[in-house]
């Protein structure tokens, strides 16, 4: 049997980390910063599907009552998605259909949990934003 | 509101950056490299109007807007030296990543957190925050099989012959060795730090600071050995032959 040859040696790979660590970030060009920022509102609605679908889990009949222990998550679900919704609108980045239709429908005709679940996972929701 | 006449000073090599684009660790980045082109939007107003600035900070001129209209601010000459903030930020955490994917992604979080920004903290610190998360975000995702043609890891890795997935394997499991370990696999082996002055300043066992290192030098090396594969399975020319097989 051919031993396989060993690439490069230790201190080489040690070379070539310190380029690594000691590189200064190049120069980003617009396009590509803006793709990263759909990659960070994709991400971010992946987050807000992924809440739509706890919440609808727990009342699937009806919006909240005052004074319901997740009234305070429901206000910040409501808050966060519309801000983060009218921020994609603005910049002419597209919105998740299942996000789209719970911010136009009442609770009880959202989508079902599964499904919200379902689009967050589509969307990239517990593994991070990817483009 | 448009922002005010930018700096040049920004974007000129200094002290603490090289040629081909990497910084000097050993050198500063300038710290106060923030303020300058500030300071030189400040050079045409009055006092009356210097008053006024006091009152509304200037970071306004470049974090209104929505997140897409920041960045058409902030990217094209780095007004607000997005980048060293990176730089130093990967330098703090002493990790090994792509600092281009870090670098976009604090663009990216700084854009869309300008509207939230009301100057507090003041712009320096609340950038090196916006850079930490950054920092934070690509470690998460480096956890996950992410395989890039033409990422850093590749485009290092191969004038070596290095496989650049088992590079980035053996980056993820350096970047996962408590800091400690990371700081002193750094200094003696990026910075070339002499281990008498890491021992003066730390107060720890030269003993005790090496094998530190030495953690970091052996989750590296993984870099060098080819990916693990499963075992595979007997093939009928490997296997014992049954008895009814037998002549």
């Amino acid at each position: 049997m051919i031993p396989t040859p060993e690439p490069c040696t230790r201190s080489q790979l040690v070379g070539l980390l310190q380029h690594l660590a000691l590189r200064r970030p190049r120069r980003a060009l617009l396009e590509e910063a803006e793709v990263e920022l759909w990659s960070l509102y994709r991400g971010e609605q992946a987050d807000l599907v992924h809440e739509a679908a706890r919440l609808r889990s727990l009342a699937p009949q009806s919006v909240p009552a005052p004074g319901a222990a997740w009234r305070s998550d429901w206000n910040a679900w409501r808050t966060n998605a519309t801000e983060c919704a009218a921020a994609c609108a603005y910049d002419g980045y597209p919105i998740a259909p299942r996000l789209a239709e719970c911010l136009a429908l009442p609770l009880p005709r959202w989508p079902s949990a599964r499904d919200l679940a379902d689009e967050a996972r589509r969307l990239g929701a517990g593994g991070g934003a990817e483009a | 509101m448009e922002p005010r006449a930018r700096s040049t000073r920004r974007n000129e090599v200094r002290g603490g950056d090289l040629p081909d684009g990497r910084v000097d660790l050993a050198g500063r980045v300038e710290p106060d490299c923030i303020g300058a082109p500030l300071e030189a939007g400040r050079a045409q107003e009055t006092p009356g109007d210097a008053a006024a600035a006091a009152a509304a900070p200037d970071w306004r001129a470049w974090l209104v807007g929505s997140p897409r209209e920041v960045l058409a601010r902030i990217v094209p000459g780095d007004p607000l030296g997005v980048r060293d903030a990176v730089a130093l930020a990967l330098r703090a955490e002493c990790v090994f990543l792509d600092a281009d994917r870090v670098h976009l992604r604090a663009l990216a979080l700084v854009a869309r957190g300008a509207a939230r920004y009301r100057g507090r903290p003041e712009l320096a610190t609340w950038l090196a925050a916006e850079s930490a998360r950054a920092v934070a975000a690509v470690l998460r995702e480096d956890g996950e099989a992410r395989r890039e043609a033409d990422g850093a890891f590749a485009q290092l890795a191969r004038p070596l012959g290095l496989d650049p997935d088992a590079l980035r394997r053996g980056c993820t499991a350096f970047n996962r060795l408590p800091a400690a370990d990371r700081v002193a696999f750094f200094a003696l082996a990026i910075w070339n730090r002499r281990l008498d002055d890491l021992v003066r300043e730390s107060g720890e066992s030269a003993t005790e600071i090496a094998r530190r290192a030495r953690r970091g030098l052996d989750a590296v090396m993984l870099a060098l050995q080819p990916e693990p594969t499963p075992p595979a399975r007997p093939t009928s020319a490997a296997r014992p032959a049954r008895p009814e097989e037998r002549p």
